[in-house]
Parts: structure tokens; sequence; C-alpha cells
């Protein structure tokens, strides 16, 4: 018991879609003339960033921050997803030259984030809580933007659903826990204590081994600016539900990894920073910060909290 | 580091006047030298080589996200300002690389070696020494119209891995063009060019 690792199974998983803040009241501001487009943090960090040299000039403006990171609304849980995957490609392109037989090395290459969602009908359209949010404010248009693909066989008249290729880019969050309590490792020895209760919490399988404590680990991955390209439907005499599936492209994707520090210590709050990263922080006046702290929290209230957790490496349901 | 001495486009970066044109898809040129072998009467063989002249011509891609994108890229170059970012922070400061409301005010100084005072007016100080020549109303032309072809001679350098840089120097952009069909393809533009000459350098070197 005292060695326990672990993996994660699709019941230790729990994902959210939430939309980055570039939807406004008056999208055309994203791409109007003049003006950068919806770009993300990827762009904005890594090409700009690189190509001014590296420069410690570089500096987003405090508007660009909060257009770019805050989120400007809820999470929605993806409660009927049952399977996602994800595909990184970045192939090398192998050089060759006259007299040799094998290749001389490679030029790296360019990179495509991809995958697929499966999602199960229940009872309605998996994405429409995502529909909704967004609204009636695309980033893009066309001249059949509010006619054709929108509206659904019940009510033909919501624009608000629509096919789900038109959904401006969200980012997809995955938190992982098992339901395993692991110990055997130094940094998670020290014994957990019930935010509430303050006593210790048991580990699985009885007892509260003062060397063996149940951990405190999230995991999880995200996904950024998410890009449905394809949907497809199955419905058959041979299954038992229905299922959407999703192909997408994403602009990033955030490892997965569990919430500890390089140095050992736990930390569950990592999630706000990965919900909220800002690499400047220092560039925004207090009262943004406040802001942001606040939508933080506000985001991290919808994600599962540590007493959920600890519950659930108790309990032999889920909380949730 | 074994195996990564070659070079892909994701490898690449593109400045014009030191500002990253970080749209920037694609990238051709072609140094022409019409050094021409000259032969005697009876010659089978050159008995010498005349120099020719050399010209570079080429042209620049890049992906259409507004129809200014080069020519504020440009222009910004001409400020001096080295990142977007700068140049996002002096928009909102009140500064723009041309606004609309200014150009009157700009072609005044056009071909009378005079700078412009105004604080306005200050980026585009450069522009007036580096092109000394352009005939007003050619200017006008085409800086009303915000085009690249307007703000020559430039500097394009391409950059790879940070280790070594071509510079294309005096480059005139002399054409644009884009093809536009539906599809999901991005839609690019492309600009002719042709340049002085061409050097080489590493990317810490200065030119």
């Amino acid at each position: 018991m005292g060695n326990n690792r672990y993996s994660y199974s699709g019941a230790d998983v729990k994902c959210w879609a939430f939309f980055p803040g570039g939807i406004t009241p008056d999208s055309s501001q994203i791409i109007g003339p003049g003006t950068q487009p919806l770009t993300s943090k990827t762009e904005e960090t890594t090409d700009e960033y690189l190509l001014a040299g590296g420069d410690s000039t570089y500096k987003l403006s405090n508007e660009e921050i909060s257009r770019l990171y805050k989120p400007q609304v809820k999470p929605v849980e993806l409660d009927a997803l049952h399977t996602i995957s994800i595909s990184i490609s970045e192939p090398r392109g192998p050089a060759r030259a006259l007299g040799f037989r094998n290749i001389k090395g490679f030029a790296r290459s360019v990179r495509t984030i991809a995958g697929s969602l499966i999602m199960t009908v229940i009872e309605d359209h998996p994405l429409r809580q995502l529909m909704e949010q967004q609204g009636l404010h695309d980033p893009v248009w066309s001249e059949d933007l509010y006619t054709w693909g929108r509206g659904s066989l019940h009510d033909p008249s919501n624009k608000l659903i629509k096919i789900p290729t038109m959904l401006p880019p969200f980012n997809i969050i995955s938190i992982y826990m098992s339901e395993i309590p692991i110990a055997g490792s130094q940094q998670f020895l020290s014994p957990v204590l019930d935010p509430e209760t303050k006593s210790e919490i048991p580990v699985a399988g009885g007892g509260t081994d003062p060397n063996v404590s149940a951990m405190s680990v999230y995991a999880g991955w995200l996904l950024e600016e998410v890009e449905l390209i394809g949907e497809g439907m199955t419905t058959s005499v041979n299954d038992m539900v229905t299922e959407v599936m999703y192909q997408f492209v994403a602009q990033n994707y955030r490892e997965f990894s569990a919430n500890i520090s390089s140095a050992g210590d736990i930390d569950p709050l990592k999630l706000d920073q990965i919900l909220c990263s800002v690499s400047d922080e220092e560039t925004l006046a207090a009262s943004q910060m406040a802001e942001c702290l606040r939508q933080e929290e506000e985001l991290i209230k919808e994600l599962p909290t540590k007493a959920q957790f600890y519950s659930r490496t108790t309990r032999p349901i889920p909380m949730y | 580091m074994p195996g990564y001495s070659y070079h892909c486009g994701a490898n690449i970066s593109l400045k014009i006047n030191d500002f990253p044109v970080t749209e920037a898809a694609g990238i051709s040129y072609n140094v022409i030298d019409s050094t021409i072998p000259l032969y005697g009467y009876s010659s089978r063989y050159f008995d010498a080589v005349a120099p020719g002249q050399i010209l570079v011509q080429g042209s620049l891609v890049i992906n259409f996200v507004h129809h200014n994108y080069l020519f504020e890229c440009i222009a910004w170059g001409l400020a001096g300002v080295k990142s977007s970012s700068t140049a996002r922070s002096l928009e909102s400061a009140g500064f723009s690389s041309y606004a609309p409301d200014e150009r009157e005010e700009v072609m005044k100084y056009v071909g009378t070696g005079e700078i412009p005072s105004q604080d306005t007016l200050r980026y585009w100080d450069d522009q007036w020494d580096m092109a000394p020549t352009l005939r007003a109303d050619t200017a006008y032309e085409q800086l009303r119209n915000k085009s690249p072809l307007g703000l020559s001679p430039l500097n394009i350098s391409i950059s790879f891995s940070k280790r070594y840089t071509i510079d294309l120097l005096s480059v005139f952009f002399i054409g644009r063009g884009a093809t536009i069909q539906i599809d999901e393809n991005v839609i690019l533009e492309e600009y002719n060019f042709f340049a002085r000459k061409m050097e080489t350098r590493y990317y810490n070197e200065t030119r």
C-alpha cells in the first residue's frame, strides 16, 4: 500500500470547455481593420517575443492581457464527453545528399495539434451550453452567417443553436484525479488534513498510517484555441447510445502534468495559473490584478474543490 | 548539436528594417548577375569576362490579415520600432504609423528635405532620409493608399535559427497581388520586389 503508483482511467477525468477572453459584444473589433485578429498567447509569446530577439522590453498591454487571457464566461463541463484524443504531429524533414545512403540530418518542421472528441447524446445536444454561451457574436463573417447552419429541428428560429463547426475557438481543460492515494515518495509523506475538521484524512484501505497519506495531486492538461472542424453522429440498433464525434485542431497544448512544483510541493492552486496564466503579471495594475483573481476564483469554484477530491479518495462512489 | 544543422521555414524569422513580419509566409529571391564572357575574333574559349550588372529580384508572401498589414510593418520599421508590441503600445498612446488625418501634413515635407516637427510625425524622419528621390505626387499616391510600394528603399533580413542572416538591401517593392478563391486556404498576398544587393552575415554581426 505504501508504494502505490497509478495511472488514470476515464472515470478519473473531468473536462471543461471555456471561451478565452476573445468574445466581446462587438466582435468586429477583434478582426476589424487595423487591428490584430484574435491571437493566442502562443503567438504573442513565441513569435513576437522571439522575433524581437527575446528583448526584455517586450510587454503585453493590460488591455491585451485582459482580452487574451481572462475567461469572460464560466467553463462548461463537458459531462457527455466519453473519449478525447489528442495528437501532436511535428514531422522532421530528412536531409539527404548525393553519395550518402543514410540521411544526413533533419530539419525541424511545422507542428499540428489535432484530435477528436466523442460525446454521448444525453437528451440534448452535448455542446448546447457552449453554443448558448457564445451567443450570436461570431468572430468571422459570411453572407449566410445567420441563415444556413443555424436553428434546430425543435426551434428553427433559435439562432443560438448551430452547427458546432461555427463555434469560435475555445479552450478545453482536463483534470485528472486518481481514486488511489499515493505514498512512498518523500514528497507525499506529510499527513493530509481535512480542511474542515482539521483531522487527518484516512487513506483508502483503512488506518491513518502517518507514513502513508492521501495524495492531493491534481493532474491535467489544457488545449488552447480549439477549433472544431468536423462532426459526425452515429445512431445504430447495434449501439446502446447515440454518439457524436468531433474532430478538432488546436493552436496550443499545455502538456499533461501534475500540480507538483520542481521542489516537490503540492499546490492545488496551480490550477488558477493554468486557467489564467499571465506571463507579465507585474504589468498589471493592482485593480486589474484583483479583478483577475476574482475571475479566477469564480472559475475555480466550478472545478472540483480540494474537499471534493479528498472525499473521492475515501468513498467508493465519487462525489461527482 | 548533430543533426540540426538543416533549416526549414519554421526556423526562419523575417524582418523589414528590423521590424518582425510575423505574418510572412514565404520569400523567394534570385540574384541575377549579367557578367558575360568576351570572345576574341578567333577564340573558341572566352578570353575575358566583362563584369555585368547585378540585380536581386524576388517576392515576399504574407498572410492576408488586413489590407495594410505590410505597410504598417514597414512604417513601424522605418520609425525605428522593433516589435509589434511596442507598435501597439504606441498606437494605444495615440501614435499611428500613418493616421489618415496626417497624410496632407506629411506630404508637405516630401521632397523638401525638411524634417516634420510635429510629435505625431516624428517617426517618419527616417523615411524622408531614405527616400529623398521619391516624387511628391507618386509618394502621395502610394502613401494615400497605404501601399508598401511607396515606402522604399527598405532592408529585408532573413535569419536562420538565429545563427545566420541573409540581408536583401535597398529593396523596392514594385508590385502586389493575391489570389482569392472559395476554399479553406489562407488568403495570401504576394509582393514583388527588386533589391540592390544581397549580403550575408552571422546573426549577431552588425551590418
